[in-house]
């Protein structure tokens, strides 16, 4: 079965999880630790930091972010019918081009909201 | 040894503990870093049921996608809505 | 008619580890002599479990190294000598002639001649002791945290990526979604990185880079979705096996049947644009861009963690070639001139490994000449860029691949 190939898989994950964490504490060793107040300063180009940190961001982030779901969902199908598209009998031509309709669908609502989105205020 | 009962522990604890976690936790970006851990254990466990495509299609649409999502729609808060307000004072 | 220097990896490394472990044995059966229960020790050393497990670390350990020491490296010097070239310098010139030991300190040395590989090992070891601040307000535990889950998101690329049809840790049988899935993890701890800094600016940075990655994984699915109707498979090891068969033979060159030269010319094209954009590469640098956000969205990390992140761009990159190199232009395929035989172990000449860091190597010096000859576009030129154009080429590209499979192309 597929599985006995995801055990190497799942130790690599430990490795990797484990060689950036050891990376910084190795550091340790080697780096000087001396905080300052000035130090601890965010940097915004040499000036005194001002106003809150955590702004307010435009709807635009999240509207994007909908419609890259939206796509992903419909790639996950796609991907599902292009296995299956030798195997799906042409005959009648429900079972190949049906998802044609649903591209359509989708693309016409996704163009809506992305014309909705013209001027990116990003 | 039964690995795949090991696997199932390990990720079912940790998947718990995330979602505890999730709900309980009082700065929501820490708790969008729980959901997207245990939306990966989630996935493990859907590979140990035998179905590698849905833990792929887990990782790559839900642990890629839903935690932004959270993330981008704290952002259209204001802050005081996200952290307790004595963490505001700078520690 | 191509072949491996390594047939297989666990196998090579399995000779190394029986080494190792054979001394490890005999030192502890000498001290058994002394000590009784470390005779039971070595014994137990030398049995197969032990072995299989000592030898999965070592194949894991090798591939670390391989991709991220020299690779890595390697990678960083090309660049930085490339790009330096395209701006008539010479560009980065510390290499063994700097070091103050002898041979290399004679007092007529060629300082300023050198070929420049040992530059990235100097700022890596000028990192290493750099101080790690931590900003003021900064949610520490994010802090520190978004910055191991881009690394180990990063590195986890690596263990289905094969250099060569031997030199790979596993083989999933979805080998190629497990790569994207990898690459989908990262923009959320860049946006984590961004966010936990405290700094107004690497917030915007961070949000711009999820934004702009998210818009270009689509379009790098749908052209996987149109490499399906022509290979049938996700396994890396079936797309390039297909891509082996010699498509037409013009006189004495015969050409191999890349999936560049077919259906699929069109998901090439858009499937290369959008990893340059996942790249986070020049022209799509604004969530880093240099002259206006000075890093980025890793403005506030200093010392290892700031050198962690920005070579990992790199082993992106490499990661990108090497998906482009195995999908559309034959992976690890090329000729076999001759075999040579040393000390027993046959090695031919132009090996696969050869061949796929050749592609590799070839594919970055585009990317790169790419990037240092065009400005940056806008963040809202990008995203009309994926959105509106790579999505619908794409979406055509199923509609070809499909069509074409049709016919029977």
């Amino acid at each position: 079965m597929a599985l006995e190939s995801y055990g190497p898989i799942a130790i690599f994950a430990i490795l990797a999880l484990v060689f950036p964490a050891l990376t910084f504490f190795l550091t340790r060793l080697f780096r000087p630790d001396h905080p300052t107040p000035l130090k601890d300063l965010v940097y915004e180009c040499g000036e005194l930091p001002e106003g809150e940190a955590q702004i307010q961001f435009h709807f635009q982030y999240y509207m994007f972010a909908l419609i890259f779901l939206v796509f992903d969902v419909a790639a996950i199908f796609l991907l599902l019918w292009a296995f299956a598209w030798g195997d799906l009998s042409g005959s009648s031509g429900v079972a190949k081009y049906s998802i044609f309709l649903f591209l359509a669908i989708m693309f016409v609502a996704t163009q809506y909201a992305l014309k909705k989105e013209e001027v990116i205020h990003l | 040894m039964d690995w795949e009962l090991v696997a199932f522990l390990v990720l079912s604890v940790l998947e718990v503990v995330g979602s505890i976690l999730v709900v309980t936790n009082k700065r929501l970006v820490r708790a969008a870093f729980w959901l997207a851990m245990t939306l990966v254990t989630i996935g493990g466990i859907y590979l140990l049921f035998g179905s590698e495509f849905i833990f792929l299609i887990q990782i790559l649409v839900y642990a890629g996608t839903v935690p932004i999502l959270f993330v981008f729609g704290l952002m259209l808060t204001r802050t005081k809505i996200m952290d307790e307000p004595s963490t505001e004072e700078g520690t | 008619m191509s072949q491996p220097l390594v047939p297989d990896l666990f196998a090579t490394c399995k000779v190394l580890t029986g080494a190792i472990l054979w001394v490890v044995q005999q030192i502890l059966l000498a001290l058994g002599a002394v000590i009784p229960p470390l005779k039971d020790l070595g014994n137990w050393l030398a049995s197969d479990p032990v072995v299989s497990a000592v030898t999965w670390l070592v194949v894991m350990t090798v591939m670390l190294l391989w991709a991220v020491l020299i690779n890595l490296l390697t990678m960083m010097w090309v660049e930085r000598k490339f790009y330096s070239r395209l701006q008539d310098r010479y560009g980065i010139m510390v290499s063994i002639w700097s070091l103050p030991i002898w041979p290399f300190n004679r007092k007529d040395r060629p300082t300023h001649k050198g070929w420049g590989y040992l530059q990235n090992v100097a700022d890596g070891m000028k990192l290493l002791q750099k101080e790690n601040l931590t900003p003021r307000g900064a949610d520490s535990a994010m802090f520190h945290m978004a910055p191991v889950l881009i690394a180990s998101s990063t590195l986890m690329i690596f263990v289905a990526l094969p250099w060569s049809s031997g030199f790979v840790v596993a083989k999933p049988d979805l080998s190629l979604l497990f790569i994207l899935a990898a690459f989908s993890i990262a923009p959320f701890g860049i946006l984590i990185a961004g966010w936990s800094a405290n700094n107004k600016y690497t917030l915007v940075g961070g949000m711009r880079a999820a934004a702009q990655l998210m818009a270009y994984e689509i379009p790098l699915i749908l052209c996987v979705i149109a490499l399906v109707f022509t290979t049938g498979s996700l396994d890396v090891y079936e797309i390039v096996a297909q891509q082996e068969r010699t498509l037409v033979t013009l006189g004495p060159l015969a050409i191999p049947a890349w999936n560049l030269f077919g259906p699929q010319a069109l998901g090439a094209v858009v499937f290369a644009v959008a990893m340059m954009a996942e790249m986070e590469r020049i022209p799509f640098d604004i969530p880093e861009a240099e002259a206006e956000l000075v890093e980025g969205w890793t403005t506030e990390y200093s010392g290892m963690r700031f050198g962690l992140l920005f070579g990992f761009k790199w082993l992106r990159m490499i990661a990108g070639a090497g998906l482009i190199s195995i999908l559309y232009l034959g992976g690890w395929t090329g000729p076999v001139f001759t075999v040579v035989q040393v000390a027993g172990i046959p090695v031919p000449i132009i090996p696969e490994e050869v061949w796929f860091m050749l592609r590799v190597y070839l594919l970055s010096v585009v990317f790169i000449w790419i990037s240092w000859s065009v400005p940056r576009i806008r963040i809202d030129q990008i995203l009309q860029l994926g959105w509106k154009r790579l999505i619908p080429l794409s979406l055509l590209a199923i509609l070809l691949a499909a069509g074409a499979s049709l016919v029977g192309w």
